[in-house]
């Protein structure tokens, strides 16, 4: 079926079989190395964009129902918050692997993107459907409070 | 650090984003039974190519085997019958991935089911036996005894202590996959590997193969190992076997669902030991047994664990007499490996469980036991073991003053210390190769596998300092069997150790070499282009050492704990990248926790997983796990060269044994019989 698809800023129309998932369009299709898998029940989060604004596990969705809308992954994100995250995330030193921090970010940069100040317990709820086997999460915790003083400064 | 830089910007190359051109993709039919007979295999309509024992009869190495009582290899394929759930039984090489699932569907095996176990109880009862050959499911049974063994009459009291540890899946964040193609003349591969010469080794002894002819590199990142990924695997094997006939590449991506299933597990012991003393808190010696449920095959080093373990316990303590049976049972289950201490932490805990025992039946301060009975620097345990500089009284001197503090500030809570001594892997070494191109320096370690620990920064600092030379001069090429002529891995706390090692000595080399040419360092590096000098170490282990002290509170109605507070000091040696150090000994500590509060693969009594998804394995979350615990460090450098050790694994070492004691104390406050194994509430 072909379904049409805002990508990072670009529009694309795509001919997808029903069943495919939107990470394997986007990572199999558009060579996006950003969305990876973790699992195949939902749960890790590693394959984290934003869908029309909303952090989404893309993995989770098929590609056709996200027909009409817009996707940006880590690589579209190129805004002050987006450098703020991806600063903190280094300064803080909240990623070891790597392989959970692209989709970190984004559920990051969705909790954050208000602009509103949040709580230690709110960021911790934003990124639960997000596992770190390396970090512990703690220091990505750190990372966003840090994130959100440079946005506001 | 650039090598967070280009994570954050997307700039990884993990194993799947790997695409080669004309790729075909396997996929593997596992067993649903935990024990069966294989009675007959009808391949599917479709596919490039089908795979069964029949074709394809290869066994996956297992190293350690010497002593070994009995040997069970695994298959790479089921040969007549599958001993666990997950089992690969068959093969299919197709050229679309999503049709993969699809087209095993269309195979079908005809099973023929029989009894199965899946604990330590069962096989030493004998309710099934797993293998033919090894009537009482042991596999390895070993005395690791030392020092004078009539001491142990000298002891006035002793004190028993149990302990269960949890079967834990590693998972990895990114699960394993490799890239096999051959080209007429060598196999190459890529893995997601922490041990790129071991999984050369491997895949060559399975297929018979000169590991020349086989040249294995890592992806630029690894998704995390924690010793899941230093082996080869069936699959690997599988692949490059496909490849060969296919002659074109092969392509394995493990799904979650699959990791779960699939060798190799952490831990999954038992251990019943007791320590031997006076009244007076002074330590004689420790007997007992240490039983690994090493599942349904010798794989990897999963024969060595029990002796590991055995040989650590009581490190830190300056004792007497050790007595200890260390034993291997085969179960229905997958095999297990190491996992992020491979050993050390498991050991830790056993060990300072005892030691907290023996405080509470003595009625003595339980941080003042381990201060009376801590070894001094260069101590040889009765196992024989030199600690070595190893700092343990230092530390002890360190966290002092904190456990007297957070005993007073928490006085419901319960508070567990873990003092060890921590095992460095530096034997067999390292080698180095270093050559000149285009008036930079290419620093070459191919034994050394990063998957999270930023080494290609860490070997770039040390390289330029060593060299008088621009960061920006070295280049670094790790974990690829091309890039120095051997190689043993990451894992063990050993890369920058061992690594560091074969650095210097490459550097000497260099500096001899331009010398003879008449060059001066580093003004004509680029009159230097061409020469190349190979380097290598071979030292001995080390020892660092750490006290973690953990501060635990559990509500009294859920039992829902909660980590007040958490200290660690450790002795990381000379001290390369700050934030790494911090970082890795964070992450350890929160892994250790981790699995006394949440972590474990459980099985039920016949063998069949209880768990379908990550989450079901006790996988924590942000909101689960929350420990921000403060981080300390003596720095003693360790004889090997640039005094470096390791701390990969010091954090689960001090955190899965002060984290357990910990609950367990708070159990006792709350007037709560403690469990006595992971997970501990
Ligand atoms: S891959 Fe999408 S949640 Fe795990
Ligand atoms: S950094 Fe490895 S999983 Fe998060």
């Amino acid at each position: 079926m072909e379904i049409r698809l805002k990508v990072n800023g670009r529009s694309y129309v795509f001919d997808v079989p029903p069943r495919m998932l939107l990470a394997h369009l986007l990572r199999d299709r558009l060579g996006i190395r950003s969305v990876r898998i973790g699992c195949d029940t939902g749960h890790c989060g590693a394959c984290t964009v934003l869908l029309n604004g909303e952090p989404v596990k893309s993995c989770n969705v098929f590609a056709f129902m996200a027909d009409g809308g817009e996707v940006v992954t880590l690589e579209g994100l190129n805004d002050r918050l987006a450098a703020a995250l991806k600063r903190a995330f280094v300064e803080e030193h909240a990623l070891q692997c790597g392989y959970c921090t692209s989709g970190m970010i984004v559920s990051l940069y969705g909790l954050l993107k208000d602009g509103r100040q949040t709580s230690e317990g709110e960021i911790r709820r934003a990124i639960r459907g997000n596992l770190c086997r390396c970090t512990g999460y703690t220091s990505i915790v750190r990372a966003a409070v840090r994130a959100q003083r440079y946005v506001s400064s | 650090m650039r090598e967070l830089w280009e994570v954050v910007n997307g700039q990884v190359e993990y194993i799947d984003d790997i695409r080669l051109p004309g790729e075909t993709y396997l996929f593997v039919l596992r067993s649903p039974y935990p024990h069966a007979v294989v009675k007959a295999i009808a391949p599917p309509k479709r596919g490039l190519l089908f795979l069964t024992s029949k074709e394809l009869t290869a066994y996956m190495p297992a190293r350690d085997v010497e002593g070994v009582r009995h040997v069970a290899r695994m298959p790479v394929l089921a040969v007549d019958r599958v001993k666990f759930v997950g089992q690969p039984v068959a093969a299919v090489l197709v050229e679309d991935k999503y049709e993969g699932e699809d087209v095993l569907d269309e195979a079908y095996v005809d099973y023929e089911p029989l009894p199965s176990i899946s604990t330590i109880e069962q096989a030493l009862r004998g309710d099934v036996i797993v293998h033919e050959g090894a009537p009482d499911n042991i596999s390895v049974e070993d005395v690791v005894k030392g020092g004078d063994l009539d001491a142990f009459n000298k002891a006035e009291v002793v004190v028993e202590s149990e302990v269960r540890q949890s079967r834990v899946v590693p998972n990895p964040l990114e699960p394993k996959g490799c890239v096999a193609y051959f080209d007429g003349e060598v196999l190459h591969m890529y893995v997601s590997t922490q041990a790129p010469f071991r999984v050369r080794q491997d895949v060559a002894e399975a297929l018979g193969l000169p590991p020349e002819r086989i040249s294995v590199k890592a992806p630029r990142n690894v998704g995390g190992g924690f010793g899941n990924k230093v082996p080869a695997y069936p699959e690997y094997v599988i692949a490059a076997y496909a490849s060969m006939r296919l002659r074109r590449p092969v392509k394995w991506i493990e799904t979650r669902r699959e990791h779960l299933n699939n060798p190799t597990h952490g831990r999954d012991l038992y251990s019943k030991v007791q320590i031997y003393a006076r009244r007076d808190g002074k330590i004689i010696g420790i007997r007992g047994s240490i039983i690994v449920n090493i599942g349904a095959y010798n794989f990897t080093i999963n024969t060595r664990a029990a002796r590991f373990i055995a040989s650590l316990l009581m490190a830190p303590y300056e004792i007497e007499a050790v007595d200890l049976r260390a034993v291997g049972v085969y179960t229905n289950l997958p095999p297990t490996g190491p996992y992020r201490g491979g050993g050390r932490p498991e050991a830790a805990l056993i060990q300072e469980f005892a030691v907290e025992r023996l405080a509470e039946e003595l009625g003595l301060d339980p941080f003042e036991v381990r201060v009376k009975n801590a070894a001094g620097d260069g101590f040889k345990t009765p196992t024989g073991w030199q600690l070595g500089p190893y700092g343990g009284r230092a530390l002890l001197a360190r966290a002092a003053e904190v456990y007297r503090d957070v005993t007073k500030r928490y006085p419901n809570a319960g508070v567990g210390v873990a003092f060890f001594a921590e095992h460095v892997r530096v034997v067999p070494g390292e080698s180095c190769r270093i050559r000149i191109e285009g008036c930079k320096v290419r620093v070459g370690l191919g034994g050394i596998g990063p998957h999270g620990q930023a080494h290609r920064t860490a070997f770039q600092v040390l390289a330029s300092r060593l060299l008088g030379i621009s960061q920006e001069d070295v280049v670094v090429e790790l974990a690829d069997t091309e890039a120095s002529p051997w190689g043993v891995g990451s894992f063990g706390s050993r890369s920058l150790s061992a690594g560091a090692g074969a650095l210097y000595d490459a550097v000497q080399k260099l500096m001899a070499k331009t010398r003879e040419l008449g060059l001066q360092w580093p003004r004509d590096i680029c009159r230097a282009e061409g020469l190349e000098v190979v380097g290598e170490y071979k030292g001995q282990d080390a020892f660092g050492g750490g006290v973690h002290i953990a501060v635990v509170e559990l509500d009294p109605d859920t039992l829902r704990p909660e980590v007040k507070y958490y200290y660690a000091v450790d002795n990381v040696g000379n001290i390369l990248l700050e934030d790494e150090v911090r970082a890795q000994i964070e992450g350890g500590i929160a892994q250790g926790v981790s699995q006394v509060f949440f972590e474990e693969a459980k099985y039920d009594s016949e063998g069949n997983p209880a768990f379908m998804t990550i989450a079901d394995t006790g996988f924590p979350t942000a909101e689960d796990l929350r420990i921000d615990p403060h981080i300390d460090y003596v720095v003693i450098p360790s004889p090997n060269p640039g005094g470096f050790l390791g701390v990969g694994e010091t954090g689960t070492t001090g955190g899965l044994a002060a984290a357990y004691i910990a609950v367990y104390k708070a159990m006792r406050k709350l007037g709560l019989s403690p469990r006595h194994k992971t997970p501990a509430v």
